[in-house]
């Protein structure tokens, strides 16, 4: 039993007892919920002969780091398969239930359902799947699991289900140390520079710490006082601290060049990374709703991890030196002295630590407050028009107003805090300088140190508060950029679900014919809500196809299945014989040629736009495309003619003008197959009629395949076919279906009608 | 149900339903069985039109046609305007149709800074750890302050009134509303 769940040991005991075979179990769910709505686990499981249901509840024992399942039994119930004939899923709002159909006690009676467990609704993708195995097994029909095979929906290390079976990322396993790593191989090729970045790191941050030397120890013990060997050169000790000084900047300066463009090169390396990844992606990455948000900080989430590395991480090596160079010194010039500090800097740093745990709080809410306010504002602007057509203007000044508020108030108790603690943190660094200094002359009168070395320990003891303050706040670097990376590399790691063919079939030069066939194709967007449903065609080559349906019949869908956007769920399609999983997505995207419904438009120039799938178009050939689709006229009107700039920014085109230019980007690929979807739903009647004569002219050896709510743009078609709620109604030629007075006669005659009222038949 | 048969230009117009002649049946099988002015509908199906604010009012009652649409019989304005076995008997069926656990405290919530909110919770079904994705579009307050979270299965869960749970629940979640 490979799928779905797994038994625990309990449950597997729970079972035995029953005298249920093990060996012999086909599938496994595991459900989450008691009839009354409890956290319970219920296993529902079956064989070939009888379904079984155990609930109870399984105990995690810990025992020296191994975890045991017990299982708190508490029912079981079985079925003969005979008898439970057919499973379903049953879904609520937030839960479902699993549904099974009993054949009535005679045969008078109609069917009987029973509840056989209910679960949480993000159970249902498994349960439906589980649903048709066992229907399937009823049936006594040939169960296909190569689909379940590649999409294990079960993390390696953890064994928990995988929040989106699609994309093999688990948030309970990933480890930030890792990130980290993989981050640091991104360097990998730039090993001369690391290492020389490290040598001056070191260099700086010791010329640093020998500088002050020079004005203290040096200063007071060799050139102030009488017997010291450098007696009276004020000079040399100025020129020698300030030397040391600038050479430490001066290495500080250099490594941070070196470093930055080594940086820059791997930032534009995992840019241009993640950018192929992501054009890599399937469509159902952008429109899922957990990973949707991933695309819209990409950008941001680089830039958290570039400045990461090229401030946070050069200054924490140098801090770090710093530190441990100036405490072994501090502990060689004096250690009570040297004690004194460290505890004192101990405690400052746990006290920091605390403060800045309870800051990150008022940061949090602060960045939250400007956040609504800023999607606040994104929605006024964007939503301007509505706002004015309605007159709503004080409406969304006042909710702005708040949110403004908002912002306002998180920030000044953030503040507020901030002043306090820093005052009191100061008062305690005077105080405790003072009695630093105090018990240092102490010493000095005592003879234990020199007033050199004291003036050295207190210039030290200045110098230290910067790695601490460093420290307390890295961490909150660290993670930010640990967070962002784990975001890019979701993205660089996520597999497509659309996977291009390993080994491509052999297209011909010319691309794809067009021989369309699809065999019993089903397709869901969301699990369970299927939108296809066993849906068979036979597209010929050179022919025009049309498709009519209600909206939201699943007619677009059926064109994303065609071009590849996705892949069915179940069945086949062929072009020309070949499956279209073997067709490289060049040939396919090159012989396919398609008009969306939605039609989106490149911010740049026109001819840019229209020339889009073949860039090495020459303009007679953009101009010959635009004249076909009718959009030559209104191009020439426009400022810049073809030079015009549009998309955001530029000028705005209506509906109708963008659908002509994205014809028009169809047409001059010159594909074998084209697909219009709605292509011409906001023109005019007159506009329309032209562009269909050219479509008309396109025709010989094209295959083309249209969609239209408006039967007359059909009017040419050589077959018709009817789409309701998925499945394939009605096909033939428009003839054959007005005699056939079924769906498609229907939808006729109330077009028909619709004209008759305005006086033309 | 002839009265009920789309004919093609009719105006879609809100129908509210009689109470008096109403008649749900409930069936073993949890489903709702109906009689109405004379009708039988099999399997009908309440929904309430505003699951935030209205749980007894504007409850939208359809039913399965012979090609798998769900058609509207009618609303119901209130339930309780119906005899109290009825009105119990919707009732009932709302509130399994709409059940969702409702978190009643908070233990903790771990932010493990991956996109990922834990929070080990204990709801009206019992304990459970839920694991919320990009908490910024799973986690929605409504008007009347009603936090709804959505976790990474897809699962839901409520907190009628976040402000009236414990001080120490609320803190801390009030970082994520
Ligand atoms: N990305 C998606 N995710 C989930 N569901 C979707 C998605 N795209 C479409 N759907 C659903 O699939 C069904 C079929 O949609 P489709 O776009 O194929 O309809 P259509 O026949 O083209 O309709 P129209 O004539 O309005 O364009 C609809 O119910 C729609 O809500
Ligand atoms: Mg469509």
């Amino acid at each position: 039993m490979k799928y779905f769940d797994t038994l625990t040991q309990g449950a597997e005991q729970a079972l035995t007892d029953r005298g249920v075979g093990l060996d012999s179990l086909l599938y496994c769910i595991k459900c989450d919920m008691d009839y009354e709505g409890m956290y319970y686990d219920t296993y529902v499981v079956f064989d070939s002969e009888k379904l079984y249901i155990l609930s109870g509840y399984d105990r995690q024992i810990r025992e020296k780091k191994k975890i045991r399942y017990e299982f708190d039994f508490r029912d079981y119930k079985e079925y003969s398969l005979s008898d439970i004939y057919e499973l379903y899923v049953d879904r609520y709002r937030h839960t479902c239930r699993l549904m099974g159909k009993q054949k009535g006690c005679d045969s008078s009676d109609s069917d009987k359902h029973v509840c056989i467990s209910r679960f949480s609704s993000g159970f249902s993708e498994k349960a439906e799947q589980f649903c048709h195995r066992y229907n399937l097994t009823v049936k006594k029909e040939a169960i296909d699991d190569s689909m379940l095979d590649e999409r294990s929906p079960f993390c390696p290390k953890c064994h928990r289900r995988y929040p989106d079976p699609n994309r093999k990322y688990c948030p309970y396993c990933v480890k930030r140390s890792s990130l980290f790593r993989r981050l640091m191989e991104m360097f990998g090729d730039f090993k001369l520079q690391t290492a020389s970045i490290l040598i001056m790191m070191i260099l700086s941050a010791a010329l640093g710490i020998i500088s002050p030397y020079f004005g203290t120890a040096f200063l007071y013990d060799r050139v102030l006082d009488a017997a010291g060997d450098f007696y009276g050169q004020i000079l040399f000790a100025v020129l020698m601290m300030a030397g040391f000084r600038l050479m430490s900047g001066l290495f500080s300066t250099l490594y941070g060049v070196v470093f930055s463009t080594a940086v820059s090169k791997v930032m534009h390396k995992i840019r241009v990374k993640v950018f192929a990844a992501m054009e890599k992606l399937s469509l159902s990455f952008f429109t899922s709703k957990q990973t949707g948000s991933l695309m819209t900080r990409v950008d941001r989430d680089a830039n958290d991890v570039y400045d990461f590395f090229c401030f946070i991480v050069p200054q924490g090596v140098t801090n770090i030196i710093k530190m441990a160079s100036m405490v072994v010194l501090m502990y060689l010039l004096s250690p009570l002295l040297a004690t004194c500090i460290l505890i004192m800097m101990i405690m400052v740093f746990v006290s920091e630590i605390f403060f800045a745990k309870g800051q990150r709080r008022h940061w949090r809410a602060t960045n939250l407050a400007v956040r609504r306010m800023q999607s606040n504002l994104n929605d006024a602007i964007n939503g301007h028009r509505v706002v004015k057509a309605f007159a709503r203007e004080e409406q969304e000044k006042s909710r702005f107003g708040k949110s403004l508020d908002r912002v306002y108030e998180a920030d000044m108790a953030r503040s507020v805090r901030y002043v306090k603690f820093d005052s009191s943190q100061w008062v305690i660094y005077s105080v405790g300088r003072a009695l630093l200094i105090v018990l240092g002359f102490y010493l000095v009168i005592k003879g234990s140190i020199g007033i050199g070395e004291l003036m050295l320990m207190i210039s030290y003891f200045g110098m230290l508060w910067d790695p601490v303050y460093f420290f307390v706040y890295a961490g909150n670097d660290w993670s930010r950029c640990i967070d962002a990376a784990s975001r890019i590399f979701e993205i660089i790691d996520s597999n497509p679900t659309v996977k291009p063919p390993v080994t491509p079939a052999e297209v011909p030069s010319e691309g794809l014919q067009g021989d369309i066939v699809l065999k019993n194709v089903s397709f869901e967007y969301e699990a369970g809500v299927p939108v296809l449903k066993d849906v068979s065609m036979n597209i010929e080559q050179g022919k025009f196809y049309g498709v009519v349906g209600k909206t939201g019949a699943g007619k677009s869908t059926l064109i994303n299945l065609i071009s590849r956007l996705y892949d069915p769920t179940n069945g086949e399609i062929r072009i020309d014989g070949i499956p279209i999983k073997d067709i490289a997505f060049e040939d396919l995207r090159r012989s396919i040629g398609i008009v969306s419904q939605e039609t989106y438009l490149f911010m740049g120039s026109i001819a840019d736009n229209i020339r889009y799938a073949r860039p090495d178009a020459t303009i007679e050939e953009v101009v010959e495309a635009a004249k076909n689709a009718n959009a030559h006229d209104f191009i020439l009107k426009l400022p810049d003619g073809y030079d015009t700039m549009i998309g955001s920014g530029g000028v705005s085109l209506s509906g109708g003008e963008k659908q002509r230019i994205s014809i028009a980007r169809a047409l001059i690929q010159k594909p074998n197959i084209l697909i219009l979807d709605e292509a011409t739903a906001s023109m005019d009647t007159r506009t329309e009629r032209k562009i269909q004569n050219a479509i008309d002219n396109l025709k010989k050896g094209r295959t083309i395949i249209a969609i239209a709510h408006r039967l007359s743009t059909l009017r040419d078609a050589d077959m018709l076919c009817v789409i309701e709620h998925g499945e394939v109604k009605e096909t033939g030629t428009h003839d054959q279906l007005i005699r056939a007075k079924g769906k498609y006669f229907e939808l006729y005659k109330l077009q028909a009608e619709a004209l008759k009222t305005i006086g033309v038949e | 149900m002839n009265e009920y048969k789309q004919t093609d230009f009719q105006i879609d117009s809100l129908r509210i339903l009689d109470v008096n002649e109403l008649h749900f049946t409930r069936l073993d099988s949890g489903y709702l069985d109906l009689e109405y002015k004379g009708n039988r509908y099999e399997q009908v199906s309440l929904t309430r039109l505003q699951p935030f604010y209205y749980l007894d009012t504007y409850i939208s009652v359809s039913f399965k046609n012979d090609e798998d649409e769900w058609i509207e019989i009618g609303v119901i304005r209130d339930i309780n305007d119906m005899s109290k076995e009825q009105r119990d008997l919707c009732a009932e069926y709302l509130q399994f149709r709409y059940y969702v656990p409702l978190i009643t405290k908070v233990h903790s919530i771990r932010d493990n800074r991956m996109g990922y909110l834990f929070i080990d919770a204990e709801t009206t079904a019992g304990r459970k750890r839920i694991a919320v994705n990009d908490w910024w579009t799973n986690f929605r307050v409504n008007n009347s302050g009603m936090l709804t979270v959505t976790d990474s299965d897809g699962n839901k869960y409520y907190i009628p009134h976040p402000e009236e749970m414990d001080r120490k629940s609320y803190r801390k979640l009030e970082l994520f509303m």
